[in-house]
């Protein structure tokens, strides 16, 4: 299911038990955004497949209020946060390719299905975006929207 | 423009570069805020001081510094 990893997962409910939440040593000061051809099935990041088109990189997102807009209301009782800043992914310059969900990740090129890299991954509002050769490709300022209810 | 002239703090102008996703905020000015993280990153986030386009992560051939 769309939303936090299990890593980030774990460390939220290892509050009751081990008295301990997430801290910020376990979100980097400096997070990146992927863009997946295959959505996980489970959210330690297994079966995810990372588009490759030419000219990809992962754009990176500070995590403070530079990044990030201030948590608001989402759909029905949930929270979300969405970026501040616009995300450029590298124009294509091959294709096509089907994006069917993003991923916030920990670094810029760790693979996606390595334990923990995931953070948050989430589908796109409005269903899978094809890429085609030559199309710039970029997130629009609060586009990312991440969920907790 | 190298990254290696780059520091965070610089004065940075969108530019009409190869590839650059934006072309209606060419020539927009902002401060530095990121370098890229390593060698191989090809982005740097810059925020401006618009509240309908506050920043962007994007490559840093998409500016050119403001002497």
């Amino acid at each position: 299911m769309a939303g936090k990893s299990i890593a980030l997962t774990d460390k939220v409910l290892n509050m009751f038990a081990a008295g301990a939440f997430p801290a910020v040593a376990d979100v980097p000061a400096t997070c990146f955004v992927a863009l997946l051809t295959t959505n996980p099935t489970v959210d330690d990041g297994t079966s995810a497949v990372e588009t490759t088109y030419t000219g990809y990189a992962r754009p990176s997102i500070v995590s403070t209020s530079t990044g990030w807009n201030a948590p608001a209301n989402g759909t029905g009782q949930t929270r979300q946060i969405t970026n501040k800043i616009a995300l450029n992914f590298g124009t294509a310059g091959s294709g096509p390719v089907t994006i069917t969900g993003f991923a916030v990740t920990k670094s810029l090129a760790t693979a996606i299905t390595t334990a923990g890299e995931i953070l948050y991954w989430n589908t796109l509002t409005g269903g899978n975006q094809t890429i085609n050769n030559t199309n710039p490709v970029t997130a629009a300022i609060a586009a990312l929207i991440i969920n907790e209810d | 423009m190298a990254k290696n002239d780059l520091k965070v703090g610089d004065i940075v102008e969108l530019v009409d570069a190869q590839d650059m996703p934006w072309p209606e905020h060419v020539g927009k000015r902002g401060v530095v805020h990121q370098l890229p993280t390593s060698a191989d990153d090809p982005n740097m986030i810059v925020s401006f001081d618009d509240p309908d386009f506050s920043g962007v992560s994007t490559r840093v051939s998409h500016f050119r510094k403001v002497e």
